[in-house]
């Protein structure tokens, strides 16, 4: 109990410092901290579902790409405040999600795996088509005021998440998830409507994508089908969570975190073997600590305090 | 009459695993459920509980139908059972495993009033010492006993116990046997069990059936069950009785 209050005020403390130095700090730290702010938001929303629920997700990013479109086509053709456009593009997302997993949440497994992966190329298809959209071409959007706004809404937005992961977990929704992922037949037992909270932890965890798509699409002032619909982003989400602890509040954040600075300081020192140490780097992580950094710093404590003990 | 079970056949490829079953049971009954391995008694139980989907026939439960109700509505209407290999969440706590089944159960409790009711559940089955303990640590007598008070926990008017005294040493089928009885005046409920011990059998039924080959061959009084002549043909075998 202790330790968790320490790593609340430690977080609360990396909150008001990144809110001190992003107007003093210089436009390659500025995007850096965007980027990590970004993964953050995929890392923790990913979480919200599939690493409480053990659904592995490899769509995540379907969401980030319709959040980008809504909001960008808000903006350029009905002319909305951009903020306004964000929103709705979250809740766009929101509601894709509750749709689609009407379908893709009977799934399990490695189907379920596919199934998102697999419609994530559907909607880049459909965005390449969409002659509306231009297309491959791309939209260009009226570009944010200033990058510093684009990290304090970053930060709101990962804030957001992290509250609402932590309020999900010590809820109903929680504990479904918890349940399913460890038996989704015992948990049916047991009264649990499995369905209802999967698709309940769907929604909600497709809205925070959906927003950092269209602040993307505000920020970069350009979406295109490929950038905002790139697998990537989904395996980065999952990676980064695993990395930290999925299941876990705080273990995205820290996995996110510690990884985007590894990864900053290796792109920059070792460019072409950067890739490679990182891969092996994040391969020995997972095999060695299957329940990311969190779990082994929480396994480690508690094998030494009950020493202690006896 | 609480549970009634007409003509169930289930099938499994081309495997008859209930041939039209049939059951009826009072409320307050305990039902002793015996028969060979691969008789279909925990078939019996996944149907009744909404695990497998009948491919015919009709089960009712309190006057109304349950057949191939999703099984999370019928566990809300009042039917718990616990698994031949318990089944707990190995990652969180005894008294947690026991909370979400009290937390999901058709009282709509809340949180709080959830570890309540874990709690005395917990210490009904006696493993208050071991609430706080990972479910994955307890041994395999603890882990059927947690099954047991998690099942409780959704407030059942009908509990199914498939095989909790087989694998336990005396002195815990003593303690097991006693907390069924237990079990069964406190609240006031119709329980099914399983079991291969027969002397379980014939202290805890007021009735049994026994099944074979997906049928029910014999029905009656624990003592009238061991003189049937089919039933010590295929179960009990001929030393039992001269035993």
């Amino acid at each position: 109990m202790k330790s968790s209050i320490y790593s609340w005020i430690l977080a609360l403390g990396c909150i008001v410092l990144l809110v001190a130095i992003i107007p003093f700090s210089s436009g390659y730290i500025q995007t850096f901290i965007f980027n990590t702010l970004m993964f953050l938001i995929f890392a923790a929303s990913w979480n919200i579902f599939s690493g409480y629920s053990g659904y592995v997700s490899l769509g995540h990013v379907t969401f980030f790409g319709v959040g980008a479109y809504v909001a960008a086509f808000l903006i350029t053709k009905a002319g909305l405040a951009p903020p306004i456009s964000i929103i709705i593009g979250g809740l766009a997302a929101s509601a894709l999600a509750a749709s689609i997993g009407g379908v893709v949440l009977r799934l399990r497994g490695a189907y379920f795996s596919i199934a998102t992966f697999g419609l994530n190329e559907v909607f880049k298809t459909i965005a390449v088509n969409m002659q509306k959209a231009e297309g491959t071409l791309g939209i260009v959007v009226p570009p944010i005021p200033s990058r510093a706004l684009s990290c304090y809404i970053a930060l709101i937005i990962a804030l957001i998440t992290v509250l609402t992961t932590f309020f999900m977990e010590r809820s109903r929704i929680g504990y479904a998830l918890i349940s399913i992922r460890a038996d989704e037949k015992v948990a049916e037992g047991l009264g649990i409507n499995t369905f209802k909270y999967k698709l309940i932890a769907y929604a909600i965890g497709s809205f925070f994508p959906g927003l950092l798509g269209g602040l993307f699409a505000w920020h970069a002032a350009y979406i295109d089908p490929h950038s905002v619909f790139t697998p990537f982003y989904s395996f980065y989400s999952m990676i980064f969570s695993i990395f930290g602890g999925v299941g876990t509040v705080l273990g995205p954040v820290i996995g996110t975190t510690i990884l985007s600075i590894f990864q900053e300081l290796l792109w920059a020192r070792l460019s072409y073997l950067y890739l490679l140490i990182y891969g092996a780097a994040v391969a020995v992580i997972i095999l060695y600590m299957p329940k990311g950094l969190l779990g082994a710093v929480k396994y480690v404590s508690s094998t030494l305090l009950s020493k202690k003990v006896r | 009459m609480i549970l009634e079970v007409k003509d169930a056949i289930k099938k499994f490829g081309g495997i008859l695993a209930l041939n039209k079953m049939s059951i009826s049971m009072d409320s307050a009954e305990i039902l002793g459920l015996v028969g060979p391995n691969g008789a279909g008694k925990t078939t019996l139980i996944n149907c009744i509980s909404g695990y497998y989907k009948l491919d015919s026939g009709v089960i009712r439960f309190m006057n109304r139908s349950i057949t191939n109700l999703p099984a999370h509505v019928i566990s809300r209407l009042g039917i718990a059972r616990t698994y031949q290999i318990p089944r707990p969440n190995p990652d969180i706590t005894v008294l947690d495993n026991v909370m979400i089944g009290a937390l999901f159960s058709q009282d709509q409790r809340n949180i709080r009033d959830a570890y309540v009711v874990a709690e005395g559940l917990v210490k009904l089955v006696g493993l208050s010492t071991k609430r706080e303990s990972l479910a994955k640590n307890l041994t395999l007598v603890e882990k059927k006993f947690l099954d047991l008070a998690r099942a409780l926990s959704t407030n059942p008017k009908l509990l199914m116990i498939d095989e909790l005294i087989a694998g336990l040493n005396p002195v815990e089928a003593e303690q097991a046997i006693n907390l069924i009885k237990k079990i069964r005046y406190d609240y006031d409920l119709a329980i099914i069990f399983i079991e291969h011990v027969m002397s379980a059998v014939m202290r805890l039924s007021d009735r049994v059936i026994v099944m074979h080959e997906g049928k029910k061959i014999a029905e009656g009084a624990p003592t009238d069950i061991i003189r049937d002549e089919k039933v010590v043909e295929v179960y009990l075998g001929r030393g039992y009785t001269h035993a």
